[in-house]
Protein backbone atom coordinates (compact mmCIF):
# COMPACT_ATOMS: atom_id res chain seq x y z
CA UNK A 1 0.00 0.00 0.00
CA UNK A 2 2.38 2.26 1.24
CA UNK A 3 5.02 1.31 -1.61
CA UNK A 4 6.98 4.56 -1.50
CA UNK A 5 7.51 4.99 2.08
CA UNK A 6 5.59 8.18 2.22
CA UNK A 7 5.14 10.36 5.80
CA UNK A 8 1.39 10.71 6.42
CA UNK A 9 1.51 14.45 5.74
CA UNK A 10 3.46 13.55 2.23
CA UNK A 11 0.69 11.29 1.31
CA UNK A 12 -1.98 14.13 2.47
CA UNK A 13 -0.36 16.69 0.19
CA UNK A 14 -0.08 14.05 -2.58
CA UNK A 15 -3.69 13.38 -2.10
CA UNK A 16 -4.64 17.02 -1.83
CA UNK A 17 -2.90 18.35 -5.13
CA UNK A 18 -4.87 15.04 -6.86
CA UNK A 19 -8.08 15.38 -6.13
CA UNK A 20 -9.90 18.30 -8.45
CA UNK A 21 -12.39 19.50 -5.72
CA UNK A 22 -9.18 20.42 -3.58
CA UNK A 23 -7.60 22.39 -6.87
CA UNK A 24 -10.60 23.72 -7.64
CA UNK A 25 -11.35 25.05 -4.43
CA UNK A 26 -8.04 26.70 -3.98
CA UNK A 27 -7.87 27.95 -7.55
CA UNK A 28 -11.19 29.67 -7.08
CA UNK A 29 -10.08 31.41 -3.04
CA UNK A 30 -6.37 32.07 -4.56
CA UNK A 31 -8.11 33.79 -7.52
CA UNK A 32 -10.30 36.08 -5.45
CA UNK A 33 -7.45 36.57 -2.84
CA UNK A 34 -4.94 37.68 -5.52
CA UNK A 35 -7.33 40.16 -7.39
CA UNK A 36 -8.50 41.70 -3.81
CA UNK A 37 -4.93 42.29 -2.53
CA UNK A 38 -4.31 43.44 -6.00
CA UNK A 39 -6.69 45.96 -6.31
CA UNK A 40 -5.03 49.21 -5.76
CA UNK A 41 -3.27 48.41 -9.35
CA UNK A 42 -5.90 46.93 -11.12
CA UNK A 43 -8.78 48.90 -10.48
CA UNK A 44 -10.50 50.76 -12.82
CA UNK A 45 -11.32 53.81 -10.63
CA UNK A 46 -10.71 54.85 -7.02
CA UNK A 47 -13.30 53.02 -5.50
CA UNK A 48 -14.93 55.78 -3.43
CA UNK A 49 -15.07 58.25 -6.45
CA UNK A 50 -18.27 60.02 -6.79
CA UNK A 51 -19.47 60.85 -10.68
CA UNK A 52 -22.43 62.69 -10.00
CA UNK A 53 -23.34 62.46 -13.86
CA UNK A 54 -22.47 58.58 -14.16
CA UNK A 55 -25.05 57.47 -11.28
CA UNK A 56 -26.53 53.94 -11.37
CA UNK A 57 -25.43 53.02 -15.30
CA UNK A 58 -25.56 49.32 -16.13
CA UNK A 59 -22.21 47.70 -16.73
CA UNK A 60 -19.87 49.09 -19.90
CA UNK A 61 -16.10 48.77 -20.59
CA UNK A 62 -15.56 51.79 -18.72
CA UNK A 63 -17.48 50.38 -15.86
CA UNK A 64 -17.28 46.51 -15.96
CA UNK A 65 -19.59 46.23 -13.01
CA UNK A 66 -21.63 49.45 -14.19
CA UNK A 67 -21.77 52.30 -10.91
CA UNK A 68 -23.77 52.54 -7.90
CA UNK A 69 -26.02 55.85 -6.61
CA UNK A 70 -23.03 57.95 -6.12
CA UNK A 71 -21.48 57.11 -9.77
CA UNK A 72 -19.13 55.04 -8.09
CA UNK A 73 -17.70 51.86 -9.93
CA UNK A 74 -18.46 48.91 -8.63
CA UNK A 75 -15.83 46.67 -9.80
CA UNK A 76 -13.96 48.74 -8.25
CA UNK A 77 -15.56 48.64 -4.87
CA UNK A 78 -16.05 44.86 -5.42
CA UNK A 79 -12.28 44.34 -5.22
CA UNK A 80 -11.35 46.82 -1.96
CA UNK A 81 -14.66 45.14 -0.51
CA UNK A 82 -13.32 42.31 -0.85
CA UNK A 83 -10.18 42.97 1.33
CA UNK A 84 -12.40 43.62 4.24
CA UNK A 85 -15.13 40.67 3.55
CA UNK A 86 -11.71 38.00 3.32
CA UNK A 87 -10.17 39.41 6.59
CA UNK A 88 -13.85 39.20 8.28
CA UNK A 89 -13.54 35.23 7.20
CA UNK A 90 -10.18 34.50 8.29
CA UNK A 91 -9.92 36.27 11.37
CA UNK A 92 -12.88 34.76 13.30
CA UNK A 93 -11.56 31.79 12.01
CA UNK A 94 -7.81 31.99 13.51
CA UNK A 95 -9.40 33.36 16.61
CA UNK A 96 -11.77 30.54 16.78
CA UNK A 97 -9.29 27.70 16.11
CA UNK A 98 -6.50 28.86 18.65
CA UNK A 99 -9.18 29.39 21.42
CA UNK A 100 -11.52 26.40 20.55
CA UNK A 101 -8.16 24.14 20.45
CA UNK A 102 -6.86 25.99 23.44
CA UNK A 103 -10.13 25.02 25.69
CA UNK A 104 -10.21 21.77 23.92
CA UNK A 105 -7.07 20.63 24.74
CA UNK A 106 -7.04 21.75 28.25
CA UNK A 107 -10.81 20.54 28.23
CA UNK A 108 -10.00 16.64 27.77
CA UNK A 109 -6.36 17.04 28.86
CA UNK A 110 -7.45 18.11 32.54
CA UNK A 111 -10.64 16.14 32.56
CA UNK A 112 -13.15 16.06 35.87
CA UNK A 113 -14.47 19.77 36.86
CA UNK A 114 -12.81 21.87 34.23
CA UNK A 115 -13.90 19.25 31.44
CA UNK A 116 -17.56 19.25 32.52
CA UNK A 117 -17.17 23.50 32.92
CA UNK A 118 -15.39 24.08 29.47
CA UNK A 119 -17.68 21.54 27.85
CA UNK A 120 -20.93 22.79 29.61
CA UNK A 121 -20.36 26.22 28.42
CA UNK A 122 -19.79 25.05 25.08
CA UNK A 123 -23.01 23.11 25.10
CA UNK A 124 -24.32 26.86 26.36
CA UNK A 125 -22.92 28.77 23.22
CA UNK A 126 -24.49 25.55 21.01
CA UNK A 127 -27.84 25.85 22.75
CA UNK A 128 -28.52 28.97 19.63
CA UNK A 129 -28.47 28.20 15.82
CA UNK A 130 -25.39 30.10 14.90
CA UNK A 131 -26.33 33.27 13.23
CA UNK A 132 -28.97 33.77 15.79
CA UNK A 133 -26.34 33.39 18.40
CA UNK A 134 -24.06 36.05 16.38
CA UNK A 135 -26.51 38.24 16.26
CA UNK A 136 -27.64 38.53 19.69
CA UNK A 137 -23.67 39.22 20.55
CA UNK A 138 -23.49 42.04 18.38
CA UNK A 139 -27.23 43.27 18.78
CA UNK A 140 -26.36 43.89 22.69
CA UNK A 141 -22.23 44.73 21.68
CA UNK A 142 -23.44 47.34 19.16
CA UNK A 143 -23.02 47.49 15.91
CA UNK A 144 -19.68 47.31 14.08
CA UNK A 145 -16.97 45.47 12.39
CA UNK A 146 -15.09 44.80 15.34
CA UNK A 147 -18.35 43.53 17.22
CA UNK A 148 -19.27 41.52 14.07
CA UNK A 149 -15.75 39.94 14.01
CA UNK A 150 -15.61 39.51 17.43
CA UNK A 151 -19.46 37.50 17.78
CA UNK A 152 -18.85 35.64 14.55
CA UNK A 153 -15.36 34.09 16.89
CA UNK A 154 -16.90 33.12 19.76
CA UNK A 155 -19.91 31.36 17.65
CA UNK A 156 -16.54 29.63 16.17
CA UNK A 157 -15.15 28.16 19.43
CA UNK A 158 -17.55 25.65 20.04
CA UNK A 159 -16.93 23.18 17.25
CA UNK A 160 -13.00 23.42 17.56
CA UNK A 161 -13.26 22.62 21.27
CA UNK A 162 -15.68 19.32 20.83
CA UNK A 163 -13.10 18.28 18.23
CA UNK A 164 -9.82 18.96 19.78
CA UNK A 165 -11.14 17.42 23.22
CA UNK A 166 -12.98 14.42 21.45
CA UNK A 167 -8.94 13.55 19.83
CA UNK A 168 -7.45 14.41 23.07
CA UNK A 169 -9.25 11.97 24.84
CA UNK A 170 -8.20 9.41 22.73
CA UNK A 171 -4.58 10.81 22.18
CA UNK A 172 -3.95 10.67 25.59
CA UNK A 173 -4.24 7.03 26.48
CA UNK A 174 -2.03 6.30 23.14
CA UNK A 175 0.77 4.13 24.25
CA UNK A 176 3.41 6.11 23.18
CA UNK A 177 1.98 8.96 25.70
CA UNK A 178 2.52 6.81 27.93
CA UNK A 179 5.87 5.79 26.85
CA UNK A 180 6.81 9.41 26.83
CA UNK A 181 5.70 10.26 30.52
CA UNK A 182 7.73 7.45 31.99
CA UNK A 183 10.72 8.88 30.73
CA UNK A 184 9.75 12.17 32.42
CA UNK A 185 8.56 14.19 29.93
CA UNK A 186 6.79 17.25 31.52
CA UNK A 187 3.25 17.87 30.37
CA UNK A 188 4.03 20.89 28.25
CA UNK A 189 6.17 18.71 26.18
CA UNK A 190 3.77 16.10 26.06
CA UNK A 191 1.43 18.50 25.07
CA UNK A 192 3.22 20.26 22.52
CA UNK A 193 5.27 17.17 20.85
CA UNK A 194 2.56 14.35 21.18
CA UNK A 195 -0.94 15.54 21.29
CA UNK A 196 -1.26 19.25 19.42
CA UNK A 197 0.36 17.97 16.35
CA UNK A 198 -1.93 14.95 16.01
CA UNK A 199 -5.02 17.39 16.41
CA UNK A 200 -4.08 19.16 13.28
CA UNK A 201 -5.79 17.43 10.62
CA UNK A 202 -9.66 18.23 11.84
CA UNK A 203 -8.51 21.84 12.76
CA UNK A 204 -7.49 22.44 9.29
CA UNK A 205 -10.11 20.82 7.75
CA UNK A 206 -12.99 22.18 10.21
CA UNK A 207 -10.91 25.54 9.18
CA UNK A 208 -11.19 25.44 6.04
CA UNK A 209 -15.50 24.93 6.19
CA UNK A 210 -15.67 27.84 9.12
CA UNK A 211 -13.99 30.23 6.44
CA UNK A 212 -17.28 30.12 4.23
CA UNK A 213 -19.34 29.90 7.55
CA UNK A 214 -17.54 33.36 8.61
CA UNK A 215 -17.81 34.85 5.23
CA UNK A 216 -21.77 34.26 4.53
CA UNK A 217 -22.18 35.39 8.52
CA UNK A 218 -20.17 38.61 8.10
CA UNK A 219 -21.98 39.49 5.22
CA UNK A 220 -25.48 39.17 6.53
CA UNK A 221 -24.62 40.89 10.06
CA UNK A 222 -23.37 43.63 7.12
CA UNK A 223 -26.69 43.15 5.41
CA UNK A 224 -28.61 43.92 8.11
CA UNK A 225 -26.36 46.96 8.70
CA UNK A 226 -24.60 45.38 11.80
CA UNK A 227 -21.53 44.77 10.05
CA UNK A 228 -18.93 47.39 8.52
CA UNK A 229 -20.54 51.23 9.17
CA UNK A 230 -20.00 53.48 5.49
CA UNK A 231 -17.71 54.78 4.39
CA UNK A 232 -15.99 51.39 4.50
CA UNK A 233 -17.91 48.76 2.41
CA UNK A 234 -18.04 44.59 2.41
CA UNK A 235 -19.69 42.44 -0.14
CA UNK A 236 -22.96 42.12 2.43
CA UNK A 237 -22.43 46.18 3.02
CA UNK A 238 -23.21 46.57 -1.19
CA UNK A 239 -25.69 44.15 -1.26
CA UNK A 240 -27.59 45.97 1.52
CA UNK A 241 -27.03 49.60 -0.23
CA UNK A 242 -28.01 48.40 -3.43
CA UNK A 243 -31.59 46.98 -2.81
CA UNK A 244 -33.30 50.01 -2.88
CA UNK A 245 -32.37 49.65 -6.31
CA UNK A 246 -34.30 46.81 -7.19
CA UNK A 247 -35.05 45.84 -9.92
CA UNK A 248 -33.62 48.35 -11.91
CA UNK A 249 -29.92 48.35 -11.26
CA UNK A 250 -29.81 44.17 -10.91
CA UNK A 251 -25.69 44.94 -11.31
CA UNK A 252 -25.58 46.13 -7.97
CA UNK A 253 -26.98 42.93 -6.28
CA UNK A 254 -25.24 40.68 -9.21
CA UNK A 255 -21.77 41.33 -8.67
CA UNK A 256 -21.27 41.59 -5.06
CA UNK A 257 -23.14 38.27 -4.75
CA UNK A 258 -21.42 36.39 -7.14
CA UNK A 259 -18.27 37.41 -5.55
CA UNK A 260 -19.20 36.19 -2.48
CA UNK A 261 -20.56 32.83 -3.58
CA UNK A 262 -17.40 32.11 -5.69
CA UNK A 263 -15.50 32.25 -2.38
CA UNK A 264 -17.80 30.36 0.09
CA UNK A 265 -17.54 27.45 -2.79
CA UNK A 266 -14.09 27.72 -3.14
CA UNK A 267 -14.20 27.63 0.71
CA UNK A 268 -15.90 24.39 1.04
CA UNK A 269 -14.40 22.76 -1.84
CA UNK A 270 -11.06 23.18 -0.72
CA UNK A 271 -12.29 21.66 2.59
CA UNK A 272 -14.06 18.61 1.34
CA UNK A 273 -10.77 18.52 -0.53
CA UNK A 274 -8.59 18.36 2.45
CA UNK A 275 -10.93 16.02 4.98
CA UNK A 276 -10.30 13.44 1.96
CA UNK A 277 -6.97 14.16 1.70
CA UNK A 278 -6.08 14.06 5.67
CA UNK A 279 -8.27 10.70 6.39
CA UNK A 280 -5.97 8.37 7.19
CA UNK A 281 -8.63 5.72 5.77
CA UNK A 282 -8.32 7.14 2.42
CA UNK A 283 -6.66 5.49 -0.42
CA UNK A 284 -3.37 6.65 -1.20
CA UNK A 285 -2.48 7.90 -5.00
CA UNK A 286 0.60 7.27 -6.63
CA UNK B 1 -36.87 4.75 27.54
CA UNK B 2 -38.14 6.04 30.20
CA UNK B 3 -35.32 6.33 32.31
CA UNK B 4 -33.04 7.36 29.37
CA UNK B 5 -35.71 10.37 28.69
CA UNK B 6 -35.33 11.40 32.03
CA UNK B 7 -31.69 11.29 31.71
CA UNK B 8 -31.55 13.50 28.75
CA UNK B 9 -33.92 16.40 30.42
CA UNK B 10 -31.69 16.37 33.74
CA UNK B 11 -28.53 17.24 31.67
CA UNK B 12 -30.20 19.82 29.88
CA UNK B 13 -31.08 21.56 33.02
CA UNK B 14 -27.57 22.92 33.72
CA UNK B 15 -27.34 23.98 29.99
CA UNK B 16 -30.51 26.09 30.21
CA UNK B 17 -29.25 27.64 33.42
CA UNK B 18 -26.27 28.44 31.63
CA UNK B 19 -28.40 29.99 28.61
CA UNK B 20 -30.16 32.26 31.53
CA UNK B 21 -26.63 33.61 32.79
CA UNK B 22 -25.42 34.22 28.92
CA UNK B 23 -28.12 36.03 28.09
CA UNK B 24 -27.58 38.00 31.42
CA UNK B 25 -23.99 38.44 30.81
CA UNK B 26 -24.55 39.90 27.64
CA UNK B 27 -27.02 42.43 28.92
CA UNK B 28 -24.56 43.58 31.06
CA UNK B 29 -21.59 44.57 28.44
CA UNK B 30 -24.30 46.53 27.08
CA UNK B 31 -22.06 50.23 26.34
CA UNK B 32 -24.31 52.51 27.64
CA UNK B 33 -26.63 53.20 30.32
CA UNK B 34 -29.67 50.70 29.68
CA UNK B 35 -32.07 53.24 31.71
CA UNK B 36 -30.86 55.79 28.52
CA UNK B 37 -31.87 53.48 26.37
CA UNK B 38 -35.16 52.80 27.54
CA UNK B 39 -35.86 56.61 27.66
CA UNK B 40 -34.20 57.28 24.24
CA UNK B 41 -34.75 60.90 23.15
CA UNK B 42 -36.84 61.76 26.46
CA UNK B 43 -34.18 60.65 28.80
CA UNK B 44 -31.61 63.67 27.03
CA UNK B 45 -32.86 66.06 29.42
CA UNK B 46 -33.85 64.40 32.45
CA UNK B 47 -32.03 64.97 35.17
CA UNK B 48 -29.59 62.39 37.78
CA UNK B 49 -32.48 62.38 40.07
CA UNK B 50 -35.71 60.96 37.83
CA UNK B 51 -32.62 59.06 36.35
CA UNK B 52 -32.31 57.36 39.77
CA UNK B 53 -36.11 56.81 40.40
CA UNK B 54 -36.60 55.03 36.75
CA UNK B 55 -33.32 52.91 37.79
CA UNK B 56 -34.71 51.75 41.04
CA UNK B 57 -38.14 51.60 40.13
CA UNK B 58 -36.50 48.91 37.50
CA UNK B 59 -34.47 47.15 39.91
CA UNK B 60 -31.49 48.48 38.28
CA UNK B 61 -29.77 49.39 41.79
CA UNK B 62 -29.87 45.85 43.13
CA UNK B 63 -26.46 44.19 43.34
CA UNK B 64 -26.20 41.95 40.42
CA UNK B 65 -26.89 38.62 41.92
CA UNK B 66 -29.80 39.98 42.88
CA UNK B 67 -30.86 41.42 39.54
CA UNK B 68 -29.59 38.16 38.14
CA UNK B 69 -32.51 36.24 40.89
CA UNK B 70 -35.25 38.37 39.78
CA UNK B 71 -34.47 38.04 36.00
CA UNK B 72 -34.51 33.98 36.46
CA UNK B 73 -37.67 34.33 38.59
CA UNK B 74 -39.80 36.10 35.72
CA UNK B 75 -38.15 33.35 33.10
CA UNK B 76 -39.42 30.46 35.04
CA UNK B 77 -43.05 31.96 35.66
CA UNK B 78 -42.81 32.66 31.81
CA UNK B 79 -42.68 36.62 32.51
CA UNK B 80 -40.09 38.66 30.44
CA UNK B 81 -40.54 41.74 30.63
CA UNK B 82 -42.26 44.46 28.91
CA UNK B 83 -40.80 45.77 25.66
CA UNK B 84 -39.30 49.05 25.66
CA UNK B 85 -40.74 50.06 22.22
CA UNK B 86 -44.66 48.84 22.65
CA UNK B 87 -45.08 48.58 26.12
CA UNK B 88 -46.26 45.17 25.13
CA UNK B 89 -45.08 42.12 27.18
CA UNK B 90 -42.24 40.69 25.33
CA UNK B 91 -43.87 36.82 25.91
CA UNK B 92 -46.91 37.62 24.26
CA UNK B 93 -44.90 39.58 21.46
CA UNK B 94 -43.48 36.47 20.89
CA UNK B 95 -45.98 34.38 20.90
CA UNK B 96 -48.01 36.09 18.60
CA UNK B 97 -44.83 35.79 16.03
CA UNK B 98 -43.97 31.96 16.54
CA UNK B 99 -46.60 30.60 14.45
CA UNK B 100 -45.13 32.59 11.51
CA UNK B 101 -41.62 31.09 12.22
CA UNK B 102 -43.15 27.50 12.73
CA UNK B 103 -45.13 27.36 9.27
CA UNK B 104 -42.22 28.95 7.10
CA UNK B 105 -39.72 26.29 9.18
CA UNK B 106 -41.93 23.28 9.15
CA UNK B 107 -42.81 23.94 5.02
CA UNK B 108 -39.03 24.61 3.93
CA UNK B 109 -38.58 21.40 5.87
CA UNK B 110 -40.70 19.48 4.48
CA UNK B 111 -40.10 20.48 0.66
CA UNK B 112 -36.26 19.85 1.69
CA UNK B 113 -36.82 16.44 3.00
CA UNK B 114 -38.85 15.44 0.06
CA UNK B 115 -35.95 16.82 -2.66
CA UNK B 116 -33.32 16.44 -0.88
CA UNK B 117 -33.76 12.88 0.81
CA UNK B 118 -34.51 11.13 -2.95
CA UNK B 119 -31.82 13.06 -4.78
CA UNK B 120 -28.66 12.25 -2.02
CA UNK B 121 -30.15 8.41 -2.45
CA UNK B 122 -30.13 8.87 -6.60
CA UNK B 123 -26.46 10.19 -6.26
CA UNK B 124 -25.06 7.41 -3.68
CA UNK B 125 -26.85 4.77 -6.04
CA UNK B 126 -24.88 6.62 -9.47
CA UNK B 127 -21.55 7.31 -7.19
CA UNK B 128 -18.90 8.61 -9.49
CA UNK B 129 -21.57 8.98 -12.71
CA UNK B 130 -22.60 12.19 -14.38
CA UNK B 131 -26.00 12.42 -12.10
CA UNK B 132 -24.14 12.02 -9.22
CA UNK B 133 -21.47 14.98 -9.57
CA UNK B 134 -23.74 16.97 -11.03
CA UNK B 135 -25.93 16.39 -7.96
CA UNK B 136 -22.66 17.37 -5.37
CA UNK B 137 -21.83 20.36 -7.50
CA UNK B 138 -25.32 21.71 -7.08
CA UNK B 139 -25.58 20.86 -3.48
CA UNK B 140 -21.88 22.04 -3.03
CA UNK B 141 -23.67 25.31 -4.61
CA UNK B 142 -26.57 25.31 -2.60
CA UNK B 143 -24.47 25.59 0.89
CA UNK B 144 -22.21 28.09 -0.44
CA UNK B 145 -25.26 30.99 -1.85
CA UNK B 146 -25.76 33.61 0.59
CA UNK B 147 -29.21 32.98 1.93
CA UNK B 148 -30.43 36.63 1.48
CA UNK B 149 -28.96 36.87 -1.64
CA UNK B 150 -30.94 33.83 -2.76
CA UNK B 151 -33.57 35.67 -1.27
CA UNK B 152 -33.19 38.95 -3.33
CA UNK B 153 -32.72 37.19 -6.69
CA UNK B 154 -35.64 35.38 -5.97
CA UNK B 155 -37.85 38.44 -5.53
CA UNK B 156 -35.86 40.19 -8.55
CA UNK B 157 -37.18 37.32 -10.47
CA UNK B 158 -40.41 35.65 -9.09
CA UNK B 159 -41.70 39.75 -8.34
CA UNK B 160 -40.80 41.64 -10.91
CA UNK B 161 -39.15 40.18 -14.45
CA UNK B 162 -41.77 37.61 -14.33
CA UNK B 163 -44.47 38.89 -11.44
CA UNK B 164 -46.05 35.84 -10.24
CA UNK B 165 -45.18 35.82 -5.98
CA UNK B 166 -45.90 39.14 -3.82
CA UNK B 167 -42.18 40.71 -2.98
CA UNK B 168 -43.35 40.36 0.64
CA UNK B 169 -45.53 40.21 3.53
CA UNK B 170 -47.59 37.39 4.59
CA UNK B 171 -51.08 36.24 4.52
CA UNK B 172 -51.68 34.02 2.03
CA UNK B 173 -49.62 30.78 0.93
CA UNK B 174 -48.25 32.74 -1.88
CA UNK B 175 -45.93 35.10 0.39
CA UNK B 176 -45.16 32.01 1.92
CA UNK B 177 -43.51 30.34 -1.03
CA UNK B 178 -40.32 32.51 -1.83
CA UNK B 179 -39.28 32.88 1.47
CA UNK B 180 -39.62 28.87 1.93
CA UNK B 181 -37.77 28.56 -0.99
CA UNK B 182 -34.68 30.68 -0.04
CA UNK B 183 -34.29 29.02 3.05
CA UNK B 184 -34.95 25.65 2.24
CA UNK B 185 -32.37 25.32 -0.59
CA UNK B 186 -29.50 24.82 1.91
CA UNK B 187 -31.08 22.54 3.61
CA UNK B 188 -31.88 20.55 0.16
CA UNK B 189 -28.19 21.22 -0.25
CA UNK B 190 -27.32 19.93 3.34
CA UNK B 191 -29.81 16.62 3.50
CA UNK B 192 -28.61 16.04 0.18
CA UNK B 193 -25.32 15.87 1.06
CA UNK B 194 -25.54 13.87 4.22
CA UNK B 195 -28.10 11.41 2.50
CA UNK B 196 -25.21 10.61 0.00
CA UNK B 197 -22.30 9.98 1.90
CA UNK B 198 -24.00 7.85 5.00
CA UNK B 199 -25.64 5.88 2.06
CA UNK B 200 -22.37 5.06 0.52
CA UNK B 201 -21.81 4.11 3.91
CA UNK B 202 -24.35 1.68 4.09
CA UNK B 203 -24.48 0.70 0.10
CA UNK B 204 -20.85 -1.31 0.90
CA UNK B 205 -21.67 -3.92 3.55
CA UNK B 206 -21.85 -7.46 3.43
CA UNK B 207 -25.91 -7.65 4.63
CA UNK B 208 -26.76 -5.39 1.42
CA UNK B 209 -25.27 -7.94 -1.09
CA UNK B 210 -26.81 -10.35 0.72
CA UNK B 211 -30.14 -9.10 0.24
CA UNK B 212 -29.40 -8.27 -3.37
CA UNK B 213 -28.05 -12.24 -3.95
CA UNK B 214 -31.55 -13.31 -2.69
CA UNK B 215 -33.22 -12.03 -5.12
CA UNK B 216 -35.05 -8.87 -3.22
CA UNK B 217 -36.20 -6.14 -5.19
CA UNK B 218 -33.82 -3.04 -6.10
CA UNK B 219 -36.55 -0.60 -4.06
CA UNK B 220 -36.70 -2.90 -1.20
CA UNK B 221 -33.04 -3.50 -0.87
CA UNK B 222 -32.04 0.44 -1.03
CA UNK B 223 -34.83 1.49 1.21
CA UNK B 224 -35.30 -1.47 4.45
CA UNK B 225 -31.71 -2.73 4.58
CA UNK B 226 -29.88 0.77 3.14
CA UNK B 227 -32.09 3.57 3.87
CA UNK B 228 -33.00 2.47 7.39
CA UNK B 229 -29.35 1.82 8.50
CA UNK B 230 -28.48 4.65 7.10
CA UNK B 231 -30.98 6.85 8.90
CA UNK B 232 -29.45 8.26 12.20
CA UNK B 233 -26.99 10.75 10.39
CA UNK B 234 -29.49 12.45 8.28
CA UNK B 235 -31.94 12.23 11.10
CA UNK B 236 -29.60 14.03 12.97
CA UNK B 237 -29.07 16.20 9.85
CA UNK B 238 -33.39 16.95 9.24
CA UNK B 239 -33.25 17.64 13.11
CA UNK B 240 -30.23 20.15 13.05
CA UNK B 241 -31.96 21.58 10.05
CA UNK B 242 -34.99 22.37 11.70
CA UNK B 243 -33.50 23.84 14.38
CA UNK B 244 -31.69 26.65 12.51
CA UNK B 245 -34.58 27.06 10.17
CA UNK B 246 -36.50 27.77 13.36
CA UNK B 247 -34.04 30.68 14.48
CA UNK B 248 -31.61 31.33 11.17
CA UNK B 249 -34.49 32.28 9.39
CA UNK B 250 -33.61 35.90 10.57
CA UNK B 251 -32.32 37.42 7.15
CA UNK B 252 -34.86 35.88 5.04
CA UNK B 253 -37.46 37.05 7.30
CA UNK B 254 -36.01 40.65 7.31
CA UNK B 255 -36.10 40.44 3.45
CA UNK B 256 -39.37 39.31 3.09
CA UNK B 257 -41.08 41.57 6.07
CA UNK B 258 -42.29 37.86 7.06
CA UNK B 259 -43.39 38.64 10.55
CA UNK B 260 -41.68 35.76 12.64
CA UNK B 261 -39.28 36.18 15.43
CA UNK B 262 -36.53 36.42 13.29
CA UNK B 263 -37.50 39.67 11.98
CA UNK B 264 -38.63 40.67 15.62
CA UNK B 265 -35.27 40.11 16.84
CA UNK B 266 -33.49 42.13 13.88
CA UNK B 267 -36.03 45.16 15.00
CA UNK B 268 -35.75 45.09 18.48
CA UNK B 269 -31.79 45.06 18.06
CA UNK B 270 -31.91 47.63 15.57
CA UNK B 271 -34.20 49.99 18.11
CA UNK B 272 -32.04 48.70 21.12
CA UNK B 273 -35.28 47.12 22.67
CA UNK B 274 -33.12 45.26 25.37
CA UNK B 275 -36.21 42.73 26.91
CA UNK B 276 -37.16 42.02 23.12
CA UNK B 277 -33.30 40.60 22.37
CA UNK B 278 -33.43 38.88 25.85
CA UNK B 279 -36.78 37.26 25.24
CA UNK B 280 -36.03 35.97 21.48
CA UNK B 281 -32.75 34.72 22.40
CA UNK B 282 -34.28 32.67 25.43
CA UNK B 283 -37.24 31.94 23.30
CA UNK B 284 -35.01 30.61 20.82
CA UNK B 285 -32.56 29.12 23.05
CA UNK B 286 -35.19 26.74 24.59
CA UNK B 287 -36.65 26.16 21.14
CA UNK B 288 -33.30 25.17 19.74
CA UNK B 289 -32.66 22.89 22.72
CA UNK B 290 -36.19 21.01 23.09
CA UNK B 291 -35.65 20.38 19.12
CA UNK B 292 -32.24 18.60 19.62
CA UNK B 293 -33.06 16.56 22.67
CA UNK B 294 -36.21 15.15 20.31
CA UNK B 295 -33.43 14.15 17.55
CA UNK B 296 -31.60 12.90 20.73
CA UNK B 297 -34.43 10.96 21.64
CA UNK B 298 -35.46 9.59 17.64
CA UNK B 299 -31.59 7.95 18.27
CA UNK B 300 -32.66 6.02 21.20
CA UNK B 301 -35.85 5.15 18.89
CA UNK B 302 -33.46 3.89 15.85
CA UNK B 303 -30.43 2.75 17.22
CA UNK B 304 -31.82 0.57 20.78
CA UNK B 305 -28.16 0.17 21.39
CA UNK B 306 -28.05 4.18 22.69
CA UNK B 307 -30.61 3.55 25.22
CA UNK B 308 -28.21 1.18 27.03
CA UNK B 309 -25.28 2.76 27.32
Amino acid sequence: MNAKGQSPGTRAWRRFWHSKVAITGFVLLAVVLFLSLAAPWIAPHEPNAQNWFRRLEGPSMEYPFGTDEFGRCVLSRVLYGGRVSLLSGLLPVLFGASIGTTLGVWSGYAGGKVDSLIMRSMDVLLSLPSIFLALAIVGTLGPGWRNAVLAVSVVSIPAYARIVRSKTLSLREMEYVEAARAIGASEVRILRRYILPNTMSPIIVQSSLSIGFAILSLAGLSFLGLGVQPPTSDWGEMLSSGRRFLPDSWWLQVFPGLFIMFVVLGANLMGDGLRDALDPKGKPTG
Amino acid sequence: MTAYLLKRIITLLPVLLGVTILVFGIMQLTPGDPVRVLLGEMGQGASEEQLQTVRSNLGLDQPLHQQYWTFLSGVVRGDLGRSFRSNRLVAQELWVRFPYTLVLAITSLAAAVSIGLPVGIVSALKQNTKIDYAITFLALLGVSIPVFWLSLLLMMGLSYYWPVLPASGSGTWRHLVMPAMAIGLSSIAFIARMTRSSMLDVLGEDYIRTARAKGLRSRVVVIRHGLRNAAIPIVTTIGLQFGSLLGGAVLTETIFAWPGIGRLTVQAILARDLPVIQGSILFVAVLFTLINLMVDLLYAVLNPRIRYE
